[in-house]
């Protein structure tokens, strides 16, 4: 037989004690249980975010992306963009990536788990080939630049880091310019690094220039319309340093070197049709021809297979050094 | 410590916490917002939502298994949801309290006496079980949301007290929130608290399904509230503050009791305990239900549905401005699962859900149903917070790539609530010569599911003579025109040979056409020009419309608007489809 | 009572409680383990539903696929249609079940020629009862008016009872969900196919008639009237739905009545002017190739009738009849 003990007092305290305790767990429990959500399910956005793109491609991405930095969860899934609806996600740039061999976006979102107004997006741009990359990534590379320490190709500014990894060339955008978020970001571009093999980033055309003089990361790939001609296309640049003028060289490489002397008769004629004069003298000795345009020299000629040359150039001097460097580097190269 | 104590700190800790849940029930991160709260905690702890559904749908959807531990304690404890955790029902408790704190003993011991037509709450759960387990008219259906405490005070709390407070105060949300009759729920919400100034826990004692439940499963438990010995000197103290009117001095009524523990408490001379031994003075454990009685609810029961479906609303007469939410079940699933707690119209971030009423069946009163005009803009496209927050999963819990048909559902598309349909008697460029494509410009699927062709009309008295005309610029000999009127770039000048020009603009008596673009034939005198207004027309392609009706909520004829969306294509109903399936999705 | 009693009273009721209430317990546990459903509720199923109806039709035998008989008795044109074929008794064996499905879609009187003649579908019951010695014989239709009045103005209600039919009026319960395989429209569509899970022939009784959207309503078309639901909605895609019709129902035979056809302003007609007698009865084991005959009939040629390519790319049979070697032959 079960009877309450005859003083009910102390039995009465201790149930009413264990049930507070009930409701302390309930609380608790409770508590913990508000830390537990998917941001990206409730369609959580962060601030100035737009709406999920509906014309998404069908192409499931591979996992490229790495696994979240600490302290971040993720706030979208990834999604994919291949070239017939890139333009919903970047609208108008969409041209730049298109002509430069672009095969697939894939971008995705992560936020701090403890305050969702910090938060990155991540975008890797498919490019398939690394020289493809190398397009996209230099003619966007932001002045201002922090070179990435090396292995990394890339460079930071303000909230956000760029990189190139093999075909891939990746825009890692931030929220906000905050330390924690800059270290996170750095972290995810360490990730994209560790997948990328030191060959897979080599450029063959970028060992072609003279290193004489050069500025450092000045190297660019335009795949079209480089100064404005509509012939070089696929054209590699540099910066170069003469004392008191700059210079840039270029080179591209046609398909035999008679459409590279051909091509570089046309920019001639494309130059002296918009009104530059000629100046035979800087380039006679090479076989090239160099104009004076507007206050700048430019100089065009042919080695092999390359057409090459100076582009804005301060002053003569430089040009014809630039012109003297880059032809012989040409030629020993051809020789090998 | 007393137990009362206790008592009162567990009525007080899960009322605030309930009033916690409605309030955080928004979409956001914050920690006042929705974030990972357990806000239907108390819906799946309800056990008549559980056993409800599962009469109806023959499954325990998985959230709804909190309510086994509640149904173990009851069975082993008694009824002790009703005085330590539901939130009405303490609400009751404390306005009674309030209403009879001034009285006298005889006064409060009259006021909770047992009183026969507490029975009344036993014929209404068991004509609410039978409606749900006899699938007497296209299926079972399920209307204790009517009656259920917590989805009453849910619906009470989160469509009418803090949308009131927060329209006078600015404070819970950042835009005003509506909700059509909301007066309906507020007057059943404050009748049932004012009752309580006559008999106080009126609504626990005579009205609540879920009170009955808990008396019918404590039937059995092994302890109860009991005399543990004689000489009872029948001071009626016990009854002073009795919750349940289970008549404590007496007969115990089991049913009715639903531990307070205010008799043990008040009991002057130890008596009353709670104990496992039967009371010494009798204990009644079955409710008291007469046999007549339960045949009459039963059978009430039984005719009631098909009576209500007689409307065949649920077939080729379904009301077709009845719009539910993106992931609803088809109609007769969904009425088999909606317990009407309001959470999906509290969450909707753009408000457009609202408490259905009467005109689609009575089965819709305070489901929910999508109305346009109501909110900040129609069903957003990437958001899915219905579904996600459906405590019973009548909004079945989709994903954004189910909603908008991508990855895996791109081979059944996405899901369609309706059809928009313009209204060409009252659509500004169809009927009014006005050009607006507000409609085509706010479609949010892409490609779009609106789409235009354009036409030109002579506006009226547009037919004008002209008197000479040098290069693009036409004198009329009609001097009437509002200067600039047709200025707006949607005006054209059309000529007898079919030329037609933009206008740049005009004065009272001359026309100007742009002089980029001027006549290949300059006019002459006395012909006829004639003023036309180019005119982009909506059509709606039905084949892509997902129904979210953000063109009729931005239609500016804002009345009955231009293009309404109509329940006609939406993909959980079959025969409401107007193009035969295996079709352009 | 002793204390002791009192006590042992107490304790069996604290057992007899105790067992109650563990029982209960049980029982709720045991209710939520078996009731658990751990994924909610599925979307509406994309395709659920029987995949095919049973096929009525009989071994084919070479030359005996096809007859044309001419006269302008349909009584003796029918008979002799089916004697050529190898007689009812062929297609009707002793003690089955037959069902006939007229064309009954229209409330209209016999002479209007929309619906199928009262005097040869009774013909067919009685041969069905008194050569071929059926159990049973069942008409039925889902017409598109109201079913009682349609068995019941077009003449057919009365002349197939008199003859000893049964008349079997749709009811909701008797149709399911169908999904067809290789079909695009008939997926979850609900088909009167209950009744045809009973019987062991299925015979098709259809005139032959212009149709404002198909071009012709013969006895493929007939096969609409098994449709459920919402069946107006094919109409946007009328040549497939005619098509899957033929893909789903395979039917013992078919009888195609070409003695007075609707030449225009079908499928309803509405004058007797609307009907040229041709005085022509086809009989077939294929309602693709009695089509494909009967379309002469309306001066259309089988490529005006796209449903007849649809048909025959989907499996439901030949329009080239001549292959089929139909034997043609006149009557007085």
């Amino acid at each position: 037989m079960v009877l309450l003990p005859p003083r009910p007092k102390r039995t009465e305290s201790l149930i009413s004690l264990a049930v507070l305790l009930l409701l302390v767990f309930i609380g608790i429990g409770v508590f913990i249980k508000q830390f537990y959500y998917q941001p990206g399910r409730l369609g959580l956005e962060g601030a100035g975010l737009i709406h999920l793109s509906s014309g998404q491609s069908e192409l499931t991405g591979p996992a490229i992306i790495p696994p979240l930095p600490a302290g971040f969860e993720k706030l979208s899934e990834p999604e994919t963009f291949d070239s017939k609806n890139l333009y919903n996600k970047i609208n108008g740039k969409a041209g730049l990536y298109l002509e430069s061999g672009f095969e697939k976006l894939t971008s995705q979102r992560f936020v701090n788990a403890v305050d969702a107004e910090v938060w990155m997006e991540i975008f890797v741009y498919d490019m398939g080939l690394a020289r493809n990359a190398f397009a996209v990534y230099s003619v966007q590379r932001r002045p201002d630049a922090e070179p990435l320490v090396t292995p990394m190709i890339g460079y930071k500014t303000g909230g956000a880091v760029f990189l190139l990894a093999g075909g891939y060339y990746i825009e890692i955008i931030g929220s906000a310019e905050t330390n924690q978020l800059s270290q996170a970001m750095l972290t995810v571009a360490n990730a994209f690094m560790q997948k990328v093999k030191p060959e897979d980033n080599i450029i063959p055309e970028l060992q072609l220039f003279p290193q004489a003089n050069l500025i450092a990361h000045s190297y660019k790939l335009n795949s079209s319309n480089a100064f404005g001609f509509d012939g070089f296309t696929d054209t590699f640049s540099a910066g170069y340093r003469f004392g008191d003028g700059t210079a840039t060289a270029f080179i591209s490489r046609r398909s035999d070197s008679k459409q590279a002397r051909k091509l570089a008769g046309e920019y001639y004629k494309f130059l002296i049709e918009n009104g530059a004069t000629d100046k035979p003298a800087i380039a006679r000795n090479i076989n090239g021809k160099a104009v004076e345009f507007y206050g700048a020299i430019e100089v065009a000629f042919a080695v092999g297979p390359f057409v090459a040359g100076v582009h804005d150039a301060e002053n003569e001097d430089s040009a014809k050094q630039l012109t003297v460097q880059l032809y012989e580097k040409l030629v020993r190269i051809k020789e090998q | 410590m007393r137990i009362v104590t206790v008592r009162r700190i567990s009525q007080i800790f899960f009322f605030v916490l309930f009033l916690w849940f409605c309030l955080v029930t928004t979409i956001g991160g914050e920690w006042w917002r929705l974030r990972g709260w357990p806000v239907n905690l108390f819906l799946q702890l309800d056990p008549l939502v559980a056993i409800g559904t599962a009469l109806t749908t023959h499954s325990l959807y998985w959230p709804l298994l909190w309510a086994l531990p509640v149904v173990a304690l009851t069975i082993i404890l008694g009824r002790f949801f009703c005085s330590w955790v539901c939130p009405f029902g303490s609400v009751h408790h404390f306005v009674g309290f309030l209403a009879y704190r001034k009285k006298n003993l005889a006064e409060k011991v009259k006021a909770n006496r047992y009183r026969k037509g507490q029975c009344i709450k036993y014929f209404i759960l068991i004509f609410f079980l039978i409606l749900a387990a006899l699938p007497l008219a296209k299926g079972p259906g399920l209307q204790i949301g009517l009656l259920d405490p917590i989805s009453l005070m849910s619906r009470s709390v989160n469509l009418v007290l803090l949308p009131v407070i927060d329209n006078l105060t600015g404070t819970i949300s950042v835009s005003a929130r509506f909700y059509e009759g909301a007066w309906l729920i507020l007057t059943i919400f404050f009748a049932a608290v004012f009752l309580n100034l006559l008999i106080p826990r009126f609504y626990c004692r005579f009205i609540c399904p879920l009170g009955a439940l808990f008396g019918i499963i404590g039937r059995f438990a092994i302890w109860r509230i009991g005399k543990k010995q004689i000489g009872c000197p029948d001071c009626k103290m016990c009854e002073r503050a009795c919750q349940g009117a289970c008549a404590p001095s007496a007969k115990i009524r089991i049913s009715e009791c639903v531990l307070c523990f205010n008799c043990l408490q008040d009991c002057a001379n130890e008596t009353i305990s709670y104990q496992t031994r039967p009371s010494l003075a009798g204990e009644i454990t079955n409710p008291d239900i007469t046999r007549r009685g339960f045949m009459l609810s039963a059978i009430s029961g039984v005719f009631a549905l098909p009576a209500i479906r007689l409307g065949n609303l649920l077939g080729s007469n379904y009301y077709y401005r009845l719009i539910r939410p993106p992931g609803a079940l088809p109609e007769e699933e969904f009425l088999q699962r909606c317990i009407k707690c309001g959470q999906c119209m509290r969450i909707c971030p753009t408000n457009v859900i609202q408490p259905g009423g009467l005109q689609p069946g009575f089965e819709s009163l305070w489901t929910p149903v999508l109305n346009m005009r109501i909110g900040s803009s129609g069903c957003q496209l990437n958001c899915t917070a219905c579904g996600y927050i459906c405590p019973t999963s009548a909004i079945r819990p989709i994903s954004l790539s189910e909603k908008l048909g991508l990855d895996d559902f791109a081979q059944a598309g996405p899901i369609k609530m309706g059809t928009a349909f313009v209204d060409r008697s009252r659509c500004l460029p169809w009927a009014m010569d006005k050009p607006c494509i507000v409609c085509q410009e706010n479609c949010p699927v892409s490609p779009k599911a609106i789409y235009t062709r354009t036409s030109f009309e002579t506006v009226r008295d547009g037919i004008l003579t002209v008197k000479k005309a040098v290069g693009g610029v036409v004198e009329t000999i009609e001097d009437t025109l509002v200067p600039d009127q047709f200025s707006t770039g949607d005006y054209y000048c059309l000529l007898k040979n079919g030329e037609r020009r933009k206008i740049e603009t005009n004065t009272e008596n001359t026309i100007v056409v742009s002089s980029a673009d001027s006549f290949e034939r300059i006019p002459v005198e006395g012909e006829k020009i004639e003023i036309q207004i180019r005119l982009q027309r909506p059509y709606v392609d039905i084949h892509r419309c997902i129904g979210c009706g953000v063109c009729e909520h931005e239609c500016p004829v804002s009345g009955r608007r231009a293009i309404r969306v109509s329940a006609e294509g939406e993909t959980r109903s079959r025969h409401k489809s107007i193009t035969p399936k295996g079709q352009y999705l | 009572m002793t204390e002791s009693e009192q006590k042992g009273i107490t304790r069996r009721d604290f057992i007899r409680r105790s067992a109650k209430a563990g029982a209960s317990l049980a029982a709720a546990g045991a209710a939520s383990y078996w009731l658990y459903d751990a994924a909610g509720p599925p979307a509406v199923s994309v395709e659920e539903g029987i995949k095919a109806l049973p096929d009525f039709s009989i071994p084919h035998s070479e030359g005996k696929t096809i007859s044309v008989v001419k006269g302008s008795d349909r009584v003796e044109t029918v008979n002799k249609a089916i004697d050529l074929l190898g007689g009812i008794e062929r297609f009707v064996k002793p003690g089955e079940r037959i069902l006939i499905k007229p064309n009954v879609a229209f409330a209209s009187p016999p002479i209007l020629g929309a619906t199928a003649n009262p005097q040869l579908v009774a013909e067919v019951v009685r041969l069905c009862y008194r050569r071929g010695k059926a159990k049973q014989v069942i008409i039925t239709d889902n017409p598109i008016n109201d079913p009682q009045s349609c068995f019941r103005l077009s003449g057919i209600g009365k002349a197939a009872s008199e003859a000893g039919a049964k008349i079997l009026l749709p009811r909701d319960g008797y149709f399911r969900n169908v999904s067809l395989a290789g079909g695009r429209l008939i997926k979850n569509w609900p088909v009167f196919t209950v009744p045809l899970e009973k019987i062991d022939k299925l015979i098709g009784i259809a005139p032959v008639k212009d149709h404002d959207r198909s071009g012709a309503s013969m006895t493929m078309k007939n096969w609409y009237g098994l449709l459920g639901g919402r069946r107006n909605i094919f109409h946007q895609d009328i040549n497939t739905i005619i098509a899957e019709l033929a893909m789903m129902v395979k039917a013992t035979l078919v009888i195609l009545d070409g003695t007075q056809v609707m030449m225009t302003n079908g499928p309803t007609g509405g004058a007797a002017s609307d009907l040229q007698r041709k005085n022509v009865m086809i009989a077939s084991c294929n309602a693709v190739a009695a089509d494909a005959y009967g379309c002469s009939l309306l001066n259309l040629a089988v490529a005006d009738l796209p449903y007849l390519g649809k048909a025959r790319k989907g499996g439901a049979g030949t329009t080239d009849f001549e292959s089929l070697k139909p034997i043609i032959t006149s009557i007085g």
